[in-house]
């Protein structure tokens, strides 16, 4: 069978030599293949006479049941199932009855509360079902490694039963959970696991798109574990490649390196070829094989200066997705930029869920502007980033500025009658430039190039509610109409990254924008 | 080691071409061993200088992975003049062209019918290009007429060079245009150690290289009048780049009925005497 082990760096991390019983991050996006990881990764545990427990958000015993009788070779007796979608989800059923009964209760105490918020007694029930699971089988004898006699088994079977676990996936509990809380179960089950000498693998669904707050959970929960291990999944041309690599372990210096692996109809992974002792490395740009000692820069090597130093320059204009995957970008266009993003989001006091509303508060503003409305989806590009966005606009050089003003009349009567830690604030950078425009791994469309990196810069000065222009963006729309001369204002010079010195216009009236000097500027007087 | 230098533009008939050929022959007649290739792949011309009729092109190197250098490389070693009494000519010299093929359908495969990876396939290629150039030609020049503005294979161009000369002529347009792309481009190539400089050309007000004018020339290397002087002050300052020459505006070269080089043809002329003090700046030589 196949071993999971393959992994460069894993082997180490697993047979002891690092940790005896690592807790284990398992991250990738949806689809690439981290749940057939996670089977494959029990099912060798079973081989080895160890108890495996299947904790799935999602699956039904029934599916559960389905995914593992791929093997012919398994021993069910040695399974734990639990599904936690079942726990948290009954526990709906009874709050939404709850709910229902006290309809006549006061509507605007309901309002002020988080009605979707998941009860952290919940979490604490999950977690006693775990512990009683590991309970249960530390209390049986460890069983024999089939085929294989005592002499063998690893002295620790011997006064304990090893225990596997999967967790399958983190990434649920945040349609529930604040991450504080789900940062203080993971810790709690991580103190539960490591007393019973458990080796388990969390995983994660990333975004293929950054998410910060997604982030800062697998940030958190990496940092209080012993590993990572990231997957990625890559389509071209109707052909999808997965692959796998140990990112860090901990206490142990590590290089991450890919391997491709594939599933085959038996739900097996069978891993590109077995890790060779010399791994052979070829330059991300030049695509050859790399003889001596590779140049590393972020996590991709070169094959000497000369490479490194092209890949740089290429990569500040194309950005860093050129790769043999992703390729270079297709077309180059002229975009007239309006970035935004939302002030104050990142604030640690306010919950992921009140983030996520705010990023939806925004995105259902900006399109009901009609100066984003009435622009066709083929003249415009919208690039989510997190917490704001990027649209940029073909053809009308007007229409930044448009939208601008139109989404800052919406912001007022929405801020009006919200408390102040409800309001939504927000600044916006005005610029146009030329950018590439290169299809994402999903097909989608992206852009990267001097035109969006200006427009974020500019943004990037401004304070709330400040609108903010480049200077020759400022100066063709006030050459334009008169209208614009009237609320488009001269700041200053401002030197931004590399030397480049940019001016800086800001667009202000009664009704939008923001008179003040943005401290940025003031504080470079 | 070898220099890899590039002319650019933003926009095309700034003289690129012309100067980049005139540029490499000279180079060649020191006795240096140049490389010039054409990756004006859009609207390439660099064959018409050499009254060549190419059989094998750049674009053969790029698509098709087995070609080698030595296939599409022409000697056009027999053009410089093969004995001279000014001790400044020297046969030792080589000159080589890769010449871009300027079929419609030979272009839209360097566009690689928009598919991300084939164009980094194409790109890899032409990177192979560079390096075999200077590890087993052992180049002293790769000399790159680019394509101007801002295009997929003039970004290429660029980033494989070490230095960048971006060539314009007098005119509000060109000079506007120049500053936006200046501004947007060139920081990410200069960040990461090539240099870049102004290289002005078709200066007016010598439209006729009269003797009064030329001696002129020959005696100020760059021709400034007080008026260009300062307007290219200002020019560099708000480029934020020197200017390497400024070379005048020559009606026989500019309004002749076909390419040729000057500097082969005519080297006494003015513009072959430029063309001499460009190659003895200290970023060239």
């Amino acid at each position: 069978m196949p071993n999971v082990v393959q992994i460069p760096g894993f082997e180490k991390s697993i047979n002891k030599e690092i940790l005896e019983s690592p807790l284990l991050v398992l991250l990738g996006v949806a689809g690439s293949g981290k749940t057939m990881y996670c089977r494959q990764f029990l099912l060798e545990g079973q081989k080895l006479g160890e108890y495996c427990i299947f904790l799935s958000s999602e699956m039904t015993e029934k599916q559960y049941l389905n995914l593992f009788s791929l093997s012919s070779n398994i021993d069910l007796t040695l399974f734990r199932f639990l599904t936690v979608s079942s726990i948290i989800s009954n526990k709906f059923d009874r709050m939404k009855s709850m709910f229902l009964e006290e309809a006549s209760a006061d509507r605007r105490t309901k309002e002020g509360q988080n009605k979707d918020d998941g009860d952290p007694k919940d979490l604490l029930f999950l977690l006693e079902q775990i512990q009683n699971i590991v309970k249960s089988i530390a209390q049986s004898s460890p069983k024999k490694k089939p085929d294989v006699d005592d002499n063998t088994m690893p002295a620790a079977t011997t006064k304990r039963p090893r225990i596997r676990l999967v967790f399958d996936s983190i990434s649920y509990l945040q349609q529930f959970f604040e991450e504080r809380l789900i940062l203080k179960f993971i810790t709690a089950l991580s103190s539960i696991l490591r007393d019973a000498g458990v080796t388990a693998m969390f995983t994660f669904s990333v975004s293929p798109s950054a998410d910060p707050a997604q982030s800062n959970l697998v940030n958190s929960a990496s940092s209080m574990l012993d590993g990572v291990i990231e997957m990625k999944l890559e389509e071209e041309r109707g052909s999808i490649t997965r692959s796998i690599r140990l990112l860090a372990i901990r206490g142990h210096p590590n290089t991450p390196t890919w391997i491709q692996f594939k599933i085959g109809d038996n739900g097996l992974l069978t891993f590109e070829a077995p890790f060779p002792e010399n791994p052979t490395v070829t330059c991300e740009l030049c695509g050859k094989l790399i003889k001596g000692t590779a140049l590393m820069y972020l996590d991709k090597s070169f094959d000497n200066s000369t490479c490194l130093d092209t890949y740089k320059k290429l990569s500040s204009i194309y950005g860093t997705a050129i790769s043999p995957s992703a390729g270079l970008p297709s077309d180059v266009v002229n975009l007239h930029f309006f970035f935004i993003d939302i002030v104050g989001l990142s604030d640690p006091s306010l919950s992921v869920k009140r983030q996520m509303e705010k990023i939806a508060v925004l995105n259902n503003l900006v399109r009901s502007c009609s100066a984003f409305k009435s622009v066709s989806k083929d003249k415009k590009i919208v690039l989510p980033t997190g917490d704001g966005m990027a649209i940029g606009f073909l053809l009308n050089a007007e229409l930044p500025l448009q939208l601008s003003i139109q989404l800052h009349k919406l912001l007022k009567s929405y801020n009006e009658l919200r408390r102040t830690e409800d309001k939504l604030g927000a600044r916006i950078g005005i610029s146009s430039g030329h950018v590439f425009i290169h299809d994402d791994i999903n097909g989608n469309q992206n852009v990267w190039g001097p035109g969006i990196i200006l427009a974020r810069r500019v943004m990037d000065l401004g304070d709330n509610l400040h609108i903010l222009l480049e200077g020759n963006m400022a100066k063709g729309l006030m050459e334009l109409k008169d209208e614009y001369r009237t609320c488009i204002r001269e700041l200053r010079d401002y030197r931004i990254k590399h030397g480049q010195t940019i001016k800086i216009f800001s667009a202000y009236s009664d009704d939008f924008g923001n008179p003040e000097l943005p401290a940025k500027l003031e504080q470079s007087r | 080691m070898t220099k890899s230098l590039a002319f650019h533009s933003y926009k095309g008939g700034t003289g690129k071409t012309t100067i980049a050929a005139n540029l490499a022959a000279f180079l060649a007649t020191r006795g240096q061993k140049v490389f010039l290739l054409d990756l004006d792949v859009y609207a390439p011309s660099l064959y018409t200088y050499f009254e060549k009729e190419p059989t094998t092109w750049l674009n053969d190197y790029l698509n098709i992975e087995d070609t080698s250098a030595k296939e599409i490389l022409y000697d056009l070693t027999d053009l410089l003049p093969a004995d001279s009494n000014s001790d400044k000519i020297s046969t030792k010299g080589r000159l080589f062209a890769a010449f871009s093929n300027p079929k419609k359908e030979e272009i839209n495969k360097l566009e690689a019918g928009g598919q991300s990876s084939s164009r980094l396939q194409l790109l890899r290629r032409f990177i192979e290009l560079r390096e075999e150039l200077m590890e087993d030609f052992d180049a002293d020049y790769v000399i790159i007429d680019t394509s101007p503005g801002i295009r997929h294979w003039s970004i290429n161009s660029l980033a494989v060079a070490d230095t960048i000369l971006l060539t314009l002529k007098m005119g509000d347009l060109d000079i506007k245009g120049t500053k936006k792309m200046a501004d947007e481009i060139y920081s990410s190539f200069t960040d990461f150690g090539a240099k870049s400089f102004l290289l002005m050309n078709r200066v007016g007000g010598f439209c006729v290289p009269n003797e009064k004018h030329a001696s002129h020339a020959l005696n100020n290397g760059n021709m400034n009048s007080n008026t260009n002087s300062d307007y290219f002050s200002q020019l560099s300052k708000d480029v934020g780049m020197n200017i390497l020459s400024s070379i005048p505006c020559y009606c026989d070269i500019q309004f002749s009925r076909r390419e040729y080089l000057t500097i082969l043809q005519f080297p006494d002329h003015p513009f072959a005497k430029q063309i001499e003090c460009l190659a003895n700046d200290q970023h060239i030589k």
